[in-house]
């Protein structure tokens, strides 16, 4: 994925099958009857196929197992050309699976990846040894990784009652726990065409898909579509927690995230510009930011980032993580920079700092008059919005996002991340920086 | 800081160069002096609104014995965010956000330190001032020296707490032993940073950034006057070199097994290295398709080994790294399960020898397509040109070398004598396993600390 794409997903896992993975991703848009495509077409050499499916599953890693047995069941274990790269990967909302290859292979590609709505044929030995990959997949994700560990229970407080509150990857008992007849059962329930949302990028045509598809008999939807409606969040009552990873060797930091509900829905991507740029503003030594407070005008931080991104359309989180200076607490930065953002919320941000921060904003757009940079930038957006079982918004209503960009919004979402929600705060590090 | 890096990375760092098509226009490459006689490599690429320039400025600050390794590194982030004459801190990043500039120091295989800029060009004149200014005078304060080094610290200490971390830094004390380049390489002894005084600090700063980089390039849609113009005022103020840089350490290669008992660690590692030869010398090409087929994705030579096959690891990868521009090395690494650990020395080993032995499997155009799609995809990418250009001019390379024709002849023939005469064979790595398990490695040179490495 993008940069600008791993920086939404941060905070989320996505797992993917294999450890060393070769993404160099190219990139419009069609919907037909029998299935769920979206092409985008770019100058390229190569083809992307990426079949996403919803799995809304609450058991712990389950859904991250079904993957890498449909993986192997599909593509893994068979003979393929040195050109055809492929992954898979595991969201708290889908699974995902990729495969590459020359334009002109595309029904092969497809003939491949249609294999993933058959039913599992790996050798139950096999199966069962997967989880010990998956094991020491866990170990190389989470064994010494404080950060990790705190994401995952930041997570499971934060969206409480909701799916996503489930780890991707489960504990070592979890993993140890996952039975193949589970897996079965779990893939036979999600991979299905009604629940499959094909993503097509690179050097093809829109019409040179839909060929494609009736070549290879592209499995199409026989019922109506139970779960085409985005994901919702529900925000349980406001609370506080505070998580403490006391590690003699690790670097002191402190890790803040809030979940806030907004007084009024927002289009979710214009949401998600918004929030953007409000995290830009307070990443700033601006009047409005907090960079001079925390980090130039007082010793408080030697270091810190903001992100903000949506849940939904009503949701909004936010996360800061700083490391500390010399002497002062986490305790201290983190009290630092609630009282901060407080006083930021009440005064509202300065309109000299939103026009400065807004015109370097434009940048997070692809410069439109450029073809190749327009397709890159809409194939990572298709995907990443597919991969969260959102429908991506056609070009032309992308372009239109900046002009709606407003000051108000991002006082609203200001005084809504400033206000009550549930909030997660780790420690990490030597316990005598804690307070 | 040696430490694994993926493909994807090394690259974006080996990217297409003079003789690339933009946009249907072709780039050129010249070598160009200053109106101050600044030498330059200039790559005209039309239609780019943005210019980049790198400049790599040549140093042995880290193979001596009488400095502070830690300047360079902490010194680099003082001037990026400590502020400079005119320029108090936390000011001048506003600025260049404003001008939608980029920029930054680092340090490249320990022999330079590599400054990049990245503008829109009718901010030429002034993105240069502001950076002028920081690397001419630069505050250098004593607050942030404190904070940059705390977090230094902090960093190592974190990192070599980690066993893959504390293997190579056992490799390290096998290669270089009690030589100074050991542990500017990684910081692992801490020392260097509690000893850390502004005078190491401004000593470093003023024999570093001179008027006179090694090399320095320059691409974009801008012509050489206003090119040199603009990197005399980059450079204006800078004092003449005034040292020959000296550059002498001699890495023992010689293939050991080595195992460091980690007790407390929850994880083994397991890490093959071997001496290739410098990028000087050609090949880069062939390294990069062979190494990407040795142990890049799932369809790789290891993967298939030590995941598919012996099921003991959730990956194994290969890559080529530089100690020094002199010194590159070929590494094959992972974590593994504890209980395979000496059976899957033994795959990796056998898989490699094979591998040397029968080249790649498959149709060669195959293995060549995503190489020839990303340098097509960089072609208009300036920082990315610049930053090629920069390292051919290291290289001693001709300007006029273009890495897609250097792809375009690659040949079996030539990707089996690469293997041949630059890959190590087998039996050449230095094996390392971290394992809380002191027999994990059967007959290896069991270790405590990674010090001990030098003497087995």
């Amino acid at each position: 994925m993008t940069v600008k794409a791993l920086i939404r997903f941060s905070g989320w896992w996505l797992i993917a099958i294999v450890a060393l993975p070769l993404f160099w991703l190219v990139n419009v848009f069609f919907e037909s009857q029998d299935h769920h495509v979206y092409v985008q077409s770019a100058e390229a050499s190569e083809v992307y196929a990426h079949v996403v499916f919803g799995h809304r599953s609450l058991a712990s890693g389950l859904a991250h197992y079904v993957e890498h047995l449909a993986w192997l069941n599909t593509v893994g274990a068979k003979q393929r050309s040195a050109n055809r790269h492929s992954n898979a990967w595991t969201n708290p909302y889908a699974v995902g699976y990729w495969l590459s290859g020359k334009p002109d292979e595309l029904d092969d590609l497809l003939q491949t990846l249609s294999g993933l709505f058959e039913p599992l044929e790996v050798p139950a030995k096999f199966a069962a040894e997967e989880r010990e990959i998956i094991l020491r997949e866990y170990e190389a994700h989470m064994v010494d990784k404080p950060d990790a560990q705190a994401a995952e229970a930041m997570s499971a407080f934060l969206y409480a009652g909701n799916n996503i509150a489930s780890s991707v990857l489960g504990t070592p008992d979890d993993i140890r726990g996952f039975s193949y007849d589970d897996a079965r059962a779990l893939h036979a329930a999600t991979h299905r065409p009604e629940n499959a949302t094909l993503v097509v990028t690179g050097g093809v045509t829109e019409r040179e898909v839909s060929r494609a598809l009736k070549t290879v008999d592209w499995p199409a939807k026989q019922s109506a579509d139970a779960e085409s409606q985005p994901p919702t969040f529900e925000l349980a009552k406001p609370a506080d927690t505070l998580l403490r990873y006391p590690e003699k060797e690790a670097s002191a930091r402190v890790i803040l995230r809030h979940v806030a509900a907004l007084p009024e829905s927002i289009p979710f991507d214009l949401l998600e510009a918004h929030a953007l740029l409000l995290a830009d503003i307070l990443n700033t030594n601006l009047a409005g930011g907090l960079a001079g407070p925390l980090r130039f005008d007082n010793a408080i931080a030697r270091g810190f980032d903001v992100q903000a991104w949506p849940l939904d359309e009503r949701h909004i989180e936010l996360r800061f993580r700083a490391a500390p200076d010399r002497g002062v607490s986490l305790r201290a930065v983190q009290k630092a920079f609630r009282d901060t953002l407080a006083e930021i919320s009440d005064t509202g941000i300065p309109d000299e700092t939103y026009q400065r921060v807004l015109n370097r904003f434009e940048d997070f757009w692809p410069d439109w008059e450029d073809d190749d940079d327009a397709a890159r930038w809409m194939a990572d957006y298709t995907l990443e919005r597919v991969a969260a079982l959102r429908q991506p918004l056609p070009l032309s209503d992308v372009k239109r996002l900046e002009q709606q960009l407003s000051h108000q919004r991002i006082n609203t979402l200001l005084n809504t991340i400033a206000g009550n929600g549930r909030t997660a705060v780790a420690f990490i590090g030597p316990k005598e920086r804690f307070e | 800081m040696i430490r694994l890096i993926p493909l994807t990375a090394m690259v974006i760092s080996l990217a297409a160069c003079s003789a690339e098509e933009t946009n249907g226009s072709t780039p050129s490459a010249s070598n160009e002096v200053s109106p101050e006689g600044i030498e330059f490599t200039l790559l005209a690429m039309p239609d780019s609104d943005d210019v980049a320039v790198q400049a790599a400025w040549p140093t042995d600050w880290a193979y001596r014995e009488n400095t502070n390794p830690a300047a360079a590194l902490v010194g680099a982030e003082m001037i990026l965010a400590g502020g400079a004459e005119g320029y108090p801190e936390g000011e001048a990043a506003e600025q260049l956000a404003d001008l939608n500039t980029e920029g930054g120091l680092y340090g490249s295989a320990n022999d330079h330190i590599v400054g990049e800029l990245v503008f829109e060009r009718d901010d030429i004149n002034e993105v240069v001032e502001i950076a002028n200014a920081h690397l001419r005078a630069p505050l250098l304060g004593q607050s942030w020296l404190d904070r940059i080094s705390d977090g230094i610290t902090q960093g190592v200490r974190e990192e070599r707490a980690q066993p893959g971390a504390a293997g190579f830094e056992a490799i390290r004390w096998a290669v270089f032993g009690e030589h100074p380049l050991r542990n500017a390489l990684s910081l692992y002894d801490l020392n260097p940073l509690d000893e850390l005084t502004r005078d190491d600090i401004t000593a470093w700063h003023a024999e570093t950034f001179t008027r006179s980089p090694e090399a320095v390039a320059v691409a974009g849609d801008i012509d050489a006057r206003s090119a040199g113009e603009a990197l005399d005022t980059l450079l204006a103020g800078l004092p003449e070199q005034g040292r020959e840089v000296k550059r002498n350490v001699s890495p023992d290669f010689t293939p050991r097994r080595i195992l460091l008992h980690m007790p407390q660690a929850e994880v083994s590692t397991l890490a093959f290295i071997a001496p290739l030869p410098p990028t000087r010398d050609g090949g880069e090409v062939e390294d990069l398709l062979l190494t990407h087929a040795l142990g890049s994705d799932d369809q790789s030579v290891l993967f298939d080994a030590v995941r598919t096959q012996l099921r003991a690891s959730y990956g194994f990868g290969a890559g080529v790294n530089n100690y020094t521009r002199e010194h590159r090395i070929l590494f094959m690494a992972g974590e593994v399960d504890t209980n395979q650990m000496a059976e899957a020395e033994a795959v990796v080993r056998e898989a490699y020898a094979n591998f040397r032995q029968n080249g790649l499997e498959g149709d060669l155009a195959d293995h060549k397509a995503p190489l020839a799609s990303h340098f097509s995809e960089v072609a208009d990418r300036v920082m990315v040109q610049a930053n090629s250009a920069l390292e051919s001019a290291l290289d001693e390379h001709p300007v006029e070398r273009s890495l897609k024709q250097e792809l375009e002849a690659v040949t079996e023939a030539s990707l089996n004598e690469r293997l041949d005469t630059a890959f190590p064979s087998a039996d050449e790595f230095i094996v390392i396993a971290v394992s809380p398990d002191a027999d994990a490695l059967p007959e290896a040179c069991v270790i405590i600390t990674p010090r001990e490495a030098a003497g087995c």
